[in-house]
């Protein structure tokens, strides 16, 4: 939670108790009732940034800039209409992301410095991305051999990409810990299917609704037995609710690989022989 | 910037309804809603796609 931590804004309810927490109801206990500062470059009240940072026990994602809401709306469909190559998805996403920002003032839990904040954060690592999609590089993502537990530098440094990537954003504090923890599990999902071969996207109709079926069952079964375990409503520390969130998250995202290999059991999936290894072909 | 006067406007206009509304484009942003889609589209759609475009939101594929 690095640069959230560093930067250490609050969100609008507490800089104002007129301001309303819309999307979690709670009554506003703020001390402070301006208007924050009064020119729009301004920073907010030294004042009130000295009380926020001089709080003991942090409630649940108390820190304002940058919207990650924001960010990751600007990543997702970006990066979705840059991969699908879709008109559709690329017009809508201008829309979606002024339509998330304006729910995330409108609830009052971003001020438009940080919804600024996230929508450049995203632009920045969508244009990375978009360089990426051009590189020679990016045929290896799919190689099998690239994967496995060899010293080679191309798998160290996918190995390092994978796993450590996620953690700095995580410090870096660009989405929440609940979505890095599941893209992480995800990650490691993803890493243990390409080992075995990615299965083949053929098939009926109805078998498509039964992988998707199945995969839901498995992913929704999980987060309730993990919901139960960790009860987080009593906690206050701030950092036992982050950890607590991430590890949810992270599990369920592991039941793709579950899946996957439920699917293939029952023959709704097959391996494609494309993505294993030239190795093990030859 | 950082003022709170728009975000009050905004709210002084709003009703129940829309304040529904708006909880529900922000849930667009949450985790479950993303991990939805992930599943729905990988399992239903394009395996191989997805996997690409989940591995770039977590970072495998940003600093390539």
């Amino acid at each position: 939670m690095i640069l959230k931590v560093l930067i250490a804004f609050p969100r609008p309810d507490f800089v104002d108790n007129r301001v309303l927490n819309l999307e979690s109801g709670i009554k506003n206990t703020s001390l402070f009732n301006g208007n924050g500062p009064e020119g729009i470059f301004k920073l907010p009240d030294k004042e009130v940034l000295k009380a926020f940072r001089l709080q003991e026990a942090f409630t649940h994602s108390p820190f304002g800039f940058p919207s990650g809401h924001v960010a990751l709306t600007t990543v997702l469909w970006g990066g979705s209409a840059i991969i699908f190559k879709s008109r559709v998805i690329k017009r809508l996403t201008p829309l979606v992301i002024v339509i998330m920002a304006f729910s995330r003032m409108y609830l009052g839990r971003h001020f438009l410095g940080d919804i600024l904040g996230g929508v450049t954060i995203g632009l920045i690592f969508l244009i990375i991305f978009d360089n990426f999609l051009k590189s020679p590089l990016k045929d290896d993502f799919f190689k099998k051999e690239n994967f496995e537990l060899t010293l080679r530098h191309r798998n160290l440094f996918f190995y390092s990409v994978m796993f450590v990537i996620p953690i700095v954003f995580t410090a870096l504090s660009l989405v929440s810990s609940d979505i890095v923890g599941m893209f992480l599990g995800t990650n490691i999902a993803y890493f243990l299917i390409i080992r075995e071969g990615i299965p083949n996207d053929s098939g009926s109709v109805a078998q498509r609704i039964l992988r998707v079926f199945i995969a839901l069952l498995l992913f929704g079964a999980s987060s309730l037995i993990l919901d139960a375990m960790f009860v987080t409503s009593e906690m206050i520390n701030y950092l036992h609710f982050t950890l607590i969130e991430f590890l949810k998250a992270f599990i369920s995202g592991l039941t793709i690989w579950i899946s996957v290999a439920v699917c293939t059991k029952f023959d709704l999936y097959r391996r494609d022989k494309e993505f294993v290894s030239s190795r093990d072909a030859e | 910037m950082f003022q709170t006067e728009p975000i009050i406007y905004l709210q002084s206009l709003g009703n129940e309804w829309f304040t529904f509304l708006m909880i529900l484009i922000t849930m667009m942003g949450s985790s479950s809603f993303l991990i939805a889609i992930t599943i729905i589209t990988t399992f239903g759609v394009d395996f191989k796609k997805v996997l690409f475009c989940t591995s770039y939101c977590s970072g495998q594929a940003w600093l390539l």
